[in-house]
């Protein structure tokens, strides 16, 4: 069988990888005129950076939410032939919720976006893939 | 064609094998949502449910059961009863090499007796630690007056975990009995 080795104390995404997360994600809040929010969390629901020009109550159960929607919404891809679940828009009447994968090899993370609904989505969704990509390149390296 | 179909829960703590039994029952591949796991002080498994996991199984008389797997951490009890909304039971899996398994009983059955009462009890992994007494959890239940059955399983064992989905259904069973007789003498 094989087995994924990955020793257990390196489960955790190194500081590295994280401060580069962390900077993405503080470029997109800068960069993108309606972004409020931008959290990095784990792929099994751990918070592990977050910049902000709002204050959200209780990141942590935001973090655990948006693994989990995401989780259920790949496995909901996989059932109808698609692969692979990039993000998830959400677009409710006062503002938009996006859950972006980064697939990372060692250690897979979301990236969670919240803006508000005047927001110009297509340079979002661009800035969130190239930021995806580049923190996932950073991890296979 | 009105579809009838059933849905049994399968909630516990991380690692107690509820992915594990949903996939030796069900009779099609099993739905995951597994994500790596990075939280290695709770478990060491490489891979954890963090969403809804589904399978299913349709039993002699015909009747198709849904089986939901749910996470096991705290962080996804807003999941819980949102799944258990129209279950007709609970299976309870613990892991009995946790280091406080009767704490945990208490905070799961806590829990998710709100959501659902008819819940089967399933202690798991017994024999990796023969140490640790195994007639704790019947002293436990009979001490808090409870009455919930309780199995010791192999959750890879098919025939284990059926035994614990007819429990369930028995219970159900006799607890509609119970009422519609007491509906009779009103």
């Amino acid at each position: 069988m094989i087995m994924l080795s990955i020793p257990t104390q390196k489960r955790t995404a190194p500081t590295q990888l994280l401060q580069l997360a962390k900077t993405e994600a503080h470029n997109i809040l800068m960069n993108t005129r309606g972004v409020d929010f931008v959290m990095i969390c784990s792929s099994d629901g751990f918070e592990l950076a977050t910049v902000s020009h709002k204050n959200y109550h209780n990141t942590t159960k935001l973090a655990a939410v948006s693994s989990s929607i995401l989780a259920m919404v790949t496995a909901f891809l996989k059932e109808i032939q698609l692969t692979g679940c990039n993000n998830i828009t959400l677009d409710a009447d006062n503002g938009k919720a996006i859950l972006t994968a980064i697939p990372a090899v060692h250690h897979p993370m979301v990236m969670v976006t919240l803006s508000n609904k005047e927001v110009l989505l297509g340079q979002l969704l661009y800035s969130l893939k190239k930021a995806s990509q580049l923190i996932a390149e950073a991890d296979g390296e | 064609m009105i579809i009838q179909q059933y849905k049994i829960i399968f909630a516990g703590s991380m690692g107690a094998g509820k992915t594990e039994a949903i996939k030796s029952l069900s009779e099609i591949p099993i739905l995951e949502t597994e994500a790596f796991n990075t939280d290695v002080q709770s478990h060491q498994k490489t891979q954890t449910t963090v969403g809804i996991d589904y399978g299913e199984i349709t039993l002699d008389d015909g009747i198709k059961i849904g089986l939901y797997g749910t996470p096991g951490q705290s962080r996804f009890d807003f999941i819980w009863s949102v799944i258990c909304e129209g279950a007709i039971g609970v299976i309870l899996l613990l892991d009995h090499n946790s280091p406080n398994p009767i704490e945990e009983l208490e905070s799961y059955l806590e829990t998710f007796k709100n959501y659902n009462d008819n819940i089967a009890i399933g202690i798991t992994h017994v024999d990796e630690n023969k140490e640790s007494s195994l007639q704790q959890y019947r002293h436990w239940i009979k001490a808090n007056g409870l009455s919930y059955p309780l199995f010791f399983i192999d959750a890879r064992e098919q025939e284990q975990i059926l035994m614990m989905v007819e429990s369930l259904i028995a219970s159900l069973e006799v607890k509609v009995g119970l009422t519609s007789q007491g509906n009779d003498h009103a």
